[in-house]
């Protein structure tokens, strides 16, 4: 019996680390411009590279895997490759592309290795359906998801990413569209550094330490993106660091520490966001005098806007502590919500006031802020703040048992309470 | 004798008009701000305007109620000569003041469960709302802390007036002059200063401990900062959670010690 046990045990080692016998660089080799490589189902190792258009083309249960630090797979110089139904592992990158025109890779497993896929200098680049999990550690200790370099005309789209640094990476690219992707558990959701003409659209970032980092960025739309729960030590729905150019537009951002942060920024436009719950909605610091944040709806956030002396503009948003009235029926408050507060400006000077936000003293100081700075004519002043804004989800289905439980509790300390003075 | 004492106590406790009042006028304050913010504002996790909200109306309430009506419970057993009535009893002050503390710990946490009763048969009524089991706690450290602070304050003012008016200063100077003293400090201080000087009225200030201590068990210190990064990973750790049960057994035992002192003076003199 403990022979057949060692027997079954050893089978089962060696099953792990057996490879199959199918020859993936050799069928790479021979291959044809235009070729499809069908690779099947088995565990390969080894260093592959492609340098000719082809499709490398697995199945289910096909896994390359990379040898010491060398990269699973590496594409270069060459143009028209696609790859996909591949799952890749290794201890460094799983997918380099190095200057290719034309490169798609698709459905693509990729589990606890440093790096997902690695690009540079490349274009007409799409990845899609592609899913990333990082190892468990620090951040530090880890590399990106899909990190894009000098590269151009790129579409990122319909991937899954958690536990990496950051989810997409891109630096120096011009004309990248980002849509459709969920990063979550990682540093930065997507991060953009010296890029050009990009988009973000209809992304999920959830429980990063950062959703949206952008960079040293010109003209770039973050549309239709959910982001929440970043409130972790230093962090924000979206930072945006010496950015000209950005729209950011119809995004729920939602539970963050700080929502949208503005520093050495122009022409930044924030309209028709709905910020929900974030301890402060949006922060500008060295914001252009044309950055402008309208329409939006602001609901339930501690601090809805705060500045240093330069400000930012607020146009015909919804502010949900707003408590003007609207005489002239028109939709429009007829006096200006004030959003600057003494503790606000106080916390961009000093972080180490941050300590004190929404204590007792602070919410009193805002209340009497909101009564003398209604004379503020020039900074975080909505001069036209909107009243409707489309309701909360109700909720009013009735809890029985907690009603049953609180009905419990009051009778019962009422009873305690008379029997308690009649004794 | 000590339980007689005990349920006289409670007794005279319940059947003050002022604490009644009290119990409606906080279960009406409560109610309202947690009922309607539920309703108002989307459910998500973290600390929020909701969360901040049901922290501050615990914080600025519980303490000012607590404070006149113990401090004056106490003071006013003196100036009536209850008190000096009482010593001709077989009863150690020791007694007197745990009966008076056991006494008030339940009178206000029947206060509080008719809150927070209130509150969830409305809230269940209305599609249900969320009473964190960490508010409870808090709510009970509230208790325990300031029914303490409040006996040693009756012990001291010895008159009911004097009483009304010192839990008011001390109610105001924990709630709002001590923040606010730092806070101008910090306009003129570096900010590791500033740092510092927090962390010691954390400790100093026990409602900055409660808030502090909400932070720390519901896993929300961010919100308090990166400056603040290290001593909340402290307090975040084993031994951090030994030294919050002990700072927290200090905030009661020492002032119940200090006004055994006082009332112990108090006798020796008259």
């Amino acid at each position: 019996m403990r022979k057949i046990g060692f027997a079954l045990l050893f089978f089962l080692f060696m099953s792990q680390t057996v490879y199959a016998d199918f020859d993936v660089q050799e069928a790479i080799n021979v291959a044809k411009p235009g070729d499809v490589v069908h690779i099947p189902a088995g565990r390969y190792q080894g260093d592959f590279i492609v340098t000719k258009p082809i499709t490398l083309q697995g199945e289910e249960g096909t896994k390359l895997a990379g040898v010491k630090n060398n990269p699973a797979l590496r594409i270069e110089n060459t143009a028209n490759v696609t790859v996909e139904n591949i799952t890749l592992s290794g201890k460094n990158k799983a997918i380099v592309a190095s200057t290719v025109d034309g490169l798609e890779l698709r459905n693509i497993q990729i589990k606890d290795m440093h790096t997902g896929v690695h690009i540079q200098r490349s274009k007409n680049v799409h990845i899609h359906d592609i899913n990333v999990t990082g190892s468990e550690g620090h951040y530090a200790k880890k590399g990106n998801g899909v990190a894009i370099f000098k590269s151009e005309d790129i579409t990122i789209e319909g991937n899954t990413i958690e536990q990496v640094q950051d989810g997409i990476y891109v630096e120096e690219v011009k004309h990248i569209v980002v849509q459709h992707n969920k990063v979550t558990n990682s540093r930065y959701g997507t991060h953009f550094m010296y890029t050009s003409d990009a988009k973000a659209l209809f992304n999920t970032y959830v429980h990063n330490v950062t959703g949206l980092m952008i960079m040293m960025t010109t003209d770039i739309l973050l549309e239709r993106n959910t982001i929440a729960n970043h409130f972790d030590f230093n962090g924000y729905g979206m930072l945006l660091y010496d950015v000209q150019q950005a729209k950011i537009k119809d995004n729920t951002i939602k539970n963050n520490r700080t929502g949208i942060a503005m520093q050495k920024s122009s022409t930044i436009q924030i309209e028709a966001n709905d910020f929900q719950m974030n301890q402060t909605a949006i922060e500008g610091s060295k914001a252009s005098e044309d950055t402008m944040a309208s329409s939006n709806n602001f609901t339930g956030n501690i601090l809805t806007a705060r500045s240093d002396p330069q400000g930012f503009q607020l146009v015909n948003n919804y502010y949900d502590d707003y408590s003007g009235i609207d005489l002239k029926d028109n939709g429009i408050g007829d006096t200006p919500y004030v959003a600057v507060s003494s503790f606000g400006q106080w916390m961009v000077r000093q972080p180490v006031y941050q300590y004190f936000v929404a204590s007792p003293s602070v919410m009193l100081l805002t209340s009497l802020d909101q009564q003398i700075n209604k004379t503020e004519k020039n900074i975080l002043v909505d001069k036209t703040p909107k009243l409707a804004v489309k309701q909360v989800s109700e909720k009013n289905k009735i809890n029985v048992v907690q009603m049953l439980v609180g009905l419990f509790l009051t009778l019962s300390s009422l009873w305690l309470w008379k029997r308690g003075i009649s004794q | 004798m000590y339980s007689m004492l005990i349920k006289l106590e409670l007794k005279q406790m319940l059947r003050s008009r002022w604490m009644q009042l009290v119990g409606v006028l906080f279960t009406f304050v409560f109610t309202a701000i947690i009922v309607i913010q539920q309703m108002a504002l989307p459910d998500v996790e973290g600390f929020t305007r909701q969360t901040a909200s049901f922290l501050n109306v615990l914080l600025f309430l519980l303490p000012l109620f607590i404070l006149t009506i113990g401090s004056m419970s106490v003071a006013g057993d003196v100036e009536s000569g209850w008190f000096s009535l009482l010593k001709t009893y077989p009863m150690t002050r020791k007694q007197y003041i745990a009966g008076k503390y056991i006494a008030s710990v339940i009178a206000f946490l029947l206060v509080v469960v008719v809150a927070f009763g209130v509150i969830l048969a409305l809230g269940g009524f209305l599609g249900g709302v969320r009473l964190p089991f960490i508010f409870i706690i808090l709510t009970l450290l509230c208790i325990l802390i300031f029914v303490s602070l409040a006996i040693a304050v009756g012990a001291f003012a010895k008159t009911r007036l004097f009483a009304l008016s010192l839990s008011l200063v001390f109610w105001s100077i924990f709630l709002l002059l001590i923040s606010y003293a730092l806070m101008a400090i910090g306009t003129v201080v570096a900010g590791h200063v500033l740092q510092k000087l927090t962390i010691i009225a954390i400790h100093i200030n026990p409602v900055e401990w409660l808030r502090f201590g909400y932070f720390i068990f519901t896993d929300q210190a961010s919100v308090l900062g990166p400056a603040f990064y290290k001593i909340t990973q402290f307090y975040s750790s084993p031994l951090g959670y030994a030294v919050y049960v002990a700072v927290t057994l200090l905030w009661i035992i020492c002032p119940l010690a200090y006004a055994r002192l006082l009332l112990t003076s108090f006798s020796e003199r008259s």
